[in-house]
């Protein structure tokens, strides 16, 4: 999908706003959602579907909470903490997530398997981020796939940032260890 | 992939270029459309619809009563009721409108319909 400028994208969100159009806010849609569902992607470890049911619901979010948007920000990085939230929140209802998460790599090594694309590095990437606790995986992939300042980070996780420091630093360090030992 | 340790460079060009990107999915933007609930108006508009409709349907009764008790019915007032009807049919068609729209949007997004199934 290509990228839509700032000024178009102000546009839609206008429109979507005062018209309730349906259409402009698909094509933010269509415009965001390879980036979004990448991140839920891998923030799920690989599950596709709850991936796709994330990312839906983030869209529903954004829609009906359209008129909080600030136009400080680009509208995916606005998104992007929907998403987190998200996450968070089916994280919290799910009991079950951390036995979900321990058989993570196997579900990701399965799925690659399924995609003739995935590179081994694709693999190796996708294994060592499984391998991370939520909260961990979460934190590294919005430092350091969105570029997103640790402020933010803070602000969205809740989570001091000593503390978002220090998870990064211990997760970076796992992860490195994970890819050397391949 | 053989690395000892990892720069924040290193960690960072990984995952922007090789985390899997989540599958093909060609029914996304079609199922968020789908489900996005109808956007209930402000209080804001709702108080000026409530003030639109109130005033209008007020001068409405006010002519008719007029003409019933002076038996006569002015240009003047003529055009109050028309002005009167004019405010709230463009009110019905303000809200009805919005609906209509969002009908016609979604029928022009391909195969939004829930029910759709994929091509072959």
């Amino acid at each position: 999908m290509a990228e839509i400028s700032k000024i178009d994208e102000l546009t839609l969100i206008a429109r979507s706003l005062a018209m309730d159009d349906t259409r402009a806010f698909g094509r933010l849609v269509d415009a965001t959602r390879e980036p979004l569902r990448r991140f839920l992607f891998n923030l799920t470890a690989g599950d596709a579907s709850l991936a796709d049911d994330l990312a839906q619901n983030t869209y529903i979010k954004a829609w009906t909470n359209l008129s909080s948007f600030r136009a400080t920000s680009r509208f995916r990085t606005w998104l992007t903490s929907i998403a987190v939230n998200e996450f968070y929140s089916w994280m919290r209802s799910e009991r079950t997530y951390e036995a979900i998460a321990d058989d993570t790599a196997d579900t990701l090594a399965d799925t690659s398997s399924d995609h003739a694309h995935f590179t081994d590095t694709r693999i190796d990437a996708a294994s060592a981020i499984s391998r991370l606790s939520p909260v961990d995986r979460s934190l590294v992939l919005l430092f350091y796939m969105e570029d997103m300042p640790l402020r933010k980070i803070c602000r969205m996780t809740g989570l001091t940032e000593s503390n978002v420091k220090t998870r990064l630093h211990r997760a970076r360090a796992r992860m490195a260890q994970y890819l050397s030992s391949e | 992939m053989k690395k000892e340790t990892l720069s924040d460079k290193q960690l960072s060009r990984l995952l922007k270029h090789d985390l899997p990107p989540a599958p093909q999915s060609h029914w996304f933007t079609r199922k968020v459309l789908n489900r996005l609930p109808g956007r209930t108006p402000s209080p804001i508009e709702r108080i000026a619809y409530a003030i639109g409709i109130l005033v209008s349907v007020s001068h409405a009764v006010w002519s008719v009563v007029e003409v019933m008790r002076t038996g006569v019915f002015t240009v003047g007032m003529l055009a109050g009721v028309i002005a009167a009807s004019v405010i709230i049919m463009a009110i019905v068609c303000n809200i009805i409108g919005i609906r209509l729209a969002r009908v016609d949007d979604a029928a022009d997004y391909p195969g939004v319909y829930a029910d759709a199934q994929p091509r072959s």
